[in-house]
């Protein structure tokens, strides 16, 4: 059994909270993330960053994430990417407005964040080429597609086919995330439907699924390496916890200086 | 009458092939014996046979080769084939006891608590001396070994065990962990491919995505 998850829903009010978990799990998805989206334009004042605060319980079965969006119009906007404070969210995804400031980030900041999810439901106005995805492959950069406004409207749901169609064609099936974008439960589906909504993009059923499994692990694992680790060689953590119980210590017997008794242990004869 | 004229054509060629030879030698064995006069008549002789033996070249002076005094030898390091024969990158089983590296570990407790703990020291640390257990790995009979780190290389540690075994594990696709003063230091062999000294002079490190 692969793991599915569904990187890009809505935050919800804390009366829906229960509702998303007891539906994410009976559709059979392992982890969740729940986004907020910031305007950059609104929110940078004087050079600080006013941040979306939240409180959500944890459930046990699922796995929990959060993740936030930045709307970036303008080059000055991607040096707030360096901020401290975007360690408490897990995922960090952009959405650049124009194509320099997409090749900008993907030369300069690629180890800051995870994800570009650019806006499907309008007509783009630039065009996706593969200059552009390649160094994303190497970077572990993943593109997204959000298939709520799918559903919703039929002249979105337009837009969104052909553009997907577009980020296919020129990622060749690799590096691209599908998520659902959901505001509400309703939109919800479950990951075999979302395989058989991506055929109608013109998507191939194995290239679908990955995009629901594992290329969401590289994006986990992406987000890992940001927070937690030292440049994914090291990571620092308390003894107290219950994953550090195996790790064994040098007995004290070898160690001591005084003892003048042979070692317990056999010698191998030479 | 086809095979008379062929045993003909046969033997004439022979006779005009011993005058051309003998015609050669006599040229080749002149023209070295004027270049370098020192040398005696068997020597030349022999290296004229040689050449219509083998058709291998002959040089007229001999090439010009560098002396090596017997002081710039010493100075050489050992070549990587030599080191190999010696058995100088290999520890056998049974040489090293845990007693004697236990003296070393010692030694390199209070070295980790001089360095202090941030992140970018203990990246360039030395590990020769620490008490590794491999915590994960994708191979399972190598899932809680551990033991003192008594060499490292490119991609390998070795390590003596509480029973002074050595073991050999491979850095990539595990991770390993040790602790010092209350906290665990995890390294994940994948993104820790180096050698030991270039770790330690390296300014920037790269960071890499974790596989486990």
């Amino acid at each position: 059994m692969e793991s599915f998850s569904d990187l890009n829903i809505m935050c919800p009010r804390t009366e829906q909270e229960h509702t998303y978990y007891q539906l994410c799990q009976k559709l059979g998805y392992k982890t969740i993330a729940f986004n907020h989206v910031v305007d950059m334009s609104k929110a940078l004042v004087k050079n600080q960053l006013k941040l979306p605060k939240f409180n959500l319980k944890k459930c046990n079965d699922l796995q929990v994430l959060h993740r936030i969006t930045l709307l970036c119009s303008d080059s000055s906007h991607l040096r707030a990417l360096k901020n401290p404070e975007l360690k408490k969210f897990d995922i960090i995804a952009l959405c650049p407005k124009s194509e320099d400031l997409l090749s900008q980030s993907i030369t300069n900041f690629s180890n800051s964040f995870q994800i570009i999810s650019l806006d499907f439901n309008q007509k783009l106005p630039f065009r996706l080429k593969h200059t552009h995805l390649h160094p994303c492959k190497l970077n572990h950069l993943v593109f997204e597609i959000c298939y709520v406004s799918a559903i919703k409207d039929s002249s979105s749901c337009r837009n969104i086919v052909s553009n997907s169609k577009d980020l296919n064609w020129s990622s060749r099936g690799r590096g691209f995330i599908i998520s659902s974008g959901a505001e509400d439960p309703l939109f919800l589906r479950g990951p075999y439907d979302v395989i058989n909504l991506a055929t109608l993009f013109g998507i191939d059923f194995k290239s679908a699924k990955a995009a629901i499994s594992t290329n969401c692990e590289i994006v986990f694992l992406k987000g890992l390496t940001r927070t937690q680790t030292f440049n994914g060689i090291l990571q620092k953590s308390e003894l107290s916890s219950a994953e550090n119980a195996i790790i064994p210590f040098p007995k004290q017997i070898f160690l001591s200086e005084k003892s003048d008794e042979p070692c317990l242990s056999k010698k191998p004869k030479i | 009458m086809c095979m008379q004229v062929n045993v003909m054509n046969q033997s004439t060629k022979r006779k005009l092939e011993d005058i051309n030879s003998n015609f050669t030698k006599s040229f080749i064995f002149n023209t070295i014996k004027d270049a370098n006069p020192q040398k005696s008549d068997l020597a030349v002789a022999n290296l004229v046979n040689n050449h219509i033996k083998t058709n291998s070249h002959i040089f007229l002076k001999e090439p010009y080769k560098k002396k090596t005094s017997k002081k710039n030898c010493a100075k050489q390091p050992l070549s990587h084939k030599e080191r190999r024969q010696l058995g100088l990158d290999t520890l056998k089983q049974g040489e090293v006891t845990f007693k004697e590296l236990a003296l070393i570990h010692k030694l390199w407790c209070e070295y980790v608590t001089q360095i202090g703990f941030k992140h970018e020291d203990l990246a360039r640390a030395d590990l020769h001396g620490c008490f590794l257990t491999v915590t994960k790995t994708t191979c399972p009979p190598l899932l809680r070994k551990s033991g003192i780190v008594a060499m490292e290389s490119l991609n390998t540690f070795t390590i003596v065990d509480e029973h002074d075994k050595v073991h050999v594990l491979p850095k990539r696709g595990s991770v390993f962990s040790f602790v010092v003063n209350d906290t665990v230091v995890n390294i994940f062999g994948n993104n820790f491919i180096f050698r030991p000294g270039e770790r330690i002079l390296k300014k920037v490190l790269k960071q890499k995505k974790i596989n486990i």
